[in-house]
């Protein structure tokens, strides 16, 4: 049995950092951390459909490890001995890598994706694989079904979902099953169920995050990030995960040093923002919390200017290239018809219809792509950054269907309308932070940045997390 | 309950066949109304891209980042 003095509950919901110092000071050891985080992972992982397959096993022998050297002061970095899992379309060689379908159920890889073998260099502990959206949501879904192991439940109320794609990733951060893990994002799946699970949430520069060992859906907009308890925390990880890598076509070559430090005059940088996006955009319920979400922003004393999104149809555009890209990806998956296999009927449709998108559609789209870019590189010119919020709702019922009758939104668009799409299709770095509660379900502010300005948009999360305690909540579970 | 015309079709095209086919389990594939809808939301979009108006000069994204 573990020997700590440190209780279940402030370890399950401890930071990155204060896990190391445990460590570092010998209060606990990475054995005894992974046995107490192993344990609520099998236990209350399946609880909200979270856990895709432990490794808990497998993670005590890396823990053996990482204990022999930090017995011996033989530091390895802030993640030496912590514990994480990985959204399951990250390749773990010779365990089930399903990509949260059943029609890939049995499916395993001889090698471990590029994160994973970054995060074992700094004697990270895997422990398992969590839940997804199947195949990420390629094709669209229709409700929190659609998924190998079922609907995504929100730890903080089981009632809802807890968002997709990166279901199960969000889940377990929030339910103190693990302090960091691994997501994906092609169009939202990182900033929305972080949302959802008031967790933060990073979604990097495109071509940060080496992506070999992961499902591919679409190449020129899959970005692999990481959700945890705080800004600082997805920093830490981002640096352990990020840099160039020849095995990833879309790899930008880069390195990352976490320094946010060298950012902390945020009063020399500007933000932009729109007043109607936190004052009329969202639900009703939602508003007094965004209200006050923006004021801390404004007492961080960055300048904030108005600004608007430039106007380009972001919605259908980034679902003619993702689908066009997934149909490519799957086309013998979808024309054999093991597609029908697949838990969602609007996926299955969505998928089979998307074989019909001509060169001419995707190329169209790509073409508008461009000059998409070229506006917001004028549009950082003016700013530093843009605030919204990240979702405008609650999440939906894990039950039912989703909701898709349009909501009465202004006529006047600021920022938040198509930022999400907009931001990955010009590849920019984001991140989500819960900013306040409503009827006991978080939600979430999105600050993106210029490519590569991830130490600038870490640090201004940061010192909106230094300001407020939301990101310190968690749900009892 | 009603059934469409292609409903119909479908079924009667399908009666002759019935007695030879052997008992399976249902196929879990989508109804066909699904695959319309796909398939529409797939030729609006088209519709909408073709008519965005673009200079001749520019060129399909090749890098992804802005």
């Amino acid at each position: 049995m573990p020997k700590t003095k440190l209780d279940e509950t402030t370890l399950a919901f401890a930071t990155i950092a204060e896990l190391n110092a445990a460590l570092r000071n010998r209060e606990i050891s990475s054995v005894e951390l992974t046995k107490i985080l192993g344990k609520r992972f099998e236990k209350l992982g399946p609880e909200y459909n979270a856990l895709a397959y432990s490794l808990v096993k497998q993670g005590h022998k890396a823990a053996k490890d990482a204990d022999y050297d930090l017995k011996r002061d033989r530091f390895r970095g802030l993640l030496q001995g912590i514990p994480y899992a990985v959204k399951d379309l990250i390749a773990v060689a010779k365990f089930p890598t399903t990509w949260g379908a059943k029609p890939f159920a049995d499916q395993v890889f001889d090698e471990d994706a590029a994160v994973i073998r970054r995060l074992a260099s700094k004697q990270a502990i895997l422990i398992g694989k969590l839940s997804m959206v199947e195949l990420a949501g390629g094709g669209g879904y229709s409700s929190a079904a659609a998924s190998l192991q079922g609907p995504g439940l929100n730890p903080w109320n089981k009632s809802f979902w807890s968002g997709g794609s990166s279901s199960g990733s969000a889940a377990a951060v929030a339910a103190g099953l693990v302090p960091f893990a691994l997501g994906s994002e092609t169009s939202g799946s990182i900033i929305t169920p972080a949302c959802f699970c008031g967790v933060t949430g990073l979604r990097p520069t495109y071509g940060l995050v080496s992506r070999h060992g992961a499902m591919a859906l679409s190449w020129t907009l899959d970005k692999i990030g990481v959700l945890a308890r705080s800004a600082e925390d997805c920093g830490t990880v981002l640096a352990a995960i990020a840099g160039g890598d020849d095995e990833d076509p879309g790899s930008a070559g880069k390195s990352f040093y976490f320094a946010p430090q060298y950012y902390e005059n945020l009063s020399e940088l500007k933000i932009g923002y729109a007043e109607i996006d936190f004052a009329e955009w969202p639900d009703e319920p939602l508003r007094p919390a965004f209200a006050n979400a923006l004021a801390v922003v404004k007492s961080i004393g960055v300048p904030m200017l108005e600004a608007k999104l430039p106007d380009f149809p972001y919605g259908p555009l980034i679902t003619c290239i993702i689908d066009s890209e997934a149909a490519s990806i799957f086309e013998r998956f979808i024309r054999s018809g093991r597609v029908d296999q697949l838990a969602d009927s609007k996926q299955i449709n969505g998928l089979k219809a998307a074989l019909n998108y001509s060169a001419l559609d995707y190329l169209k789209a790509m073409r508008v792509r461009s000059q998409i870019q070229a506006a917001f590189r004028d549009l950082f010119a003016k700013v530093d950054f843009l605030v919204a919020p990240a979702r405008l709702t609650l999440p939906d019922r894990a039950d039912q269907p989703f909701d898709e009758t349009q909501p009465k939104r202004p006529d006047q668009k600021g920022v938040v309308a198509g930022l999400v799409q907009a931001g990955n299709l010009c590849g920019l770095p984001a991140i989500t932070i819960p900013c306040g509660y409503v009827n006991g379900l978080p939600v979430g502010l999105q600050m993106v940045g210029r490519p590569f300005s991830e130490n600038r948009v870490i640090a201004l999360a940061r010192e909106f997390q230094r300001r407020t305690d939301f990101h310190k909540q968690h749900p009892h579970v | 309950m009603t059934i469409t015309r292609r409903e119909w079709t479908a079924l009667l095209g399908a009666l002759p066949l019935l007695s030879q086919t052997p008992v399976q389990a249902p196929a879990p594939a989508a109804p066909p109304e699904g695959i319309e809808k796909a398939t529409t939301d797939v030729r609006e979009i088209s519709q909408r891209l073709a008519e965005i108006e673009m200079p001749l000069n520019i060129e399909p994204a090749f890098r992804f980042v802005a």
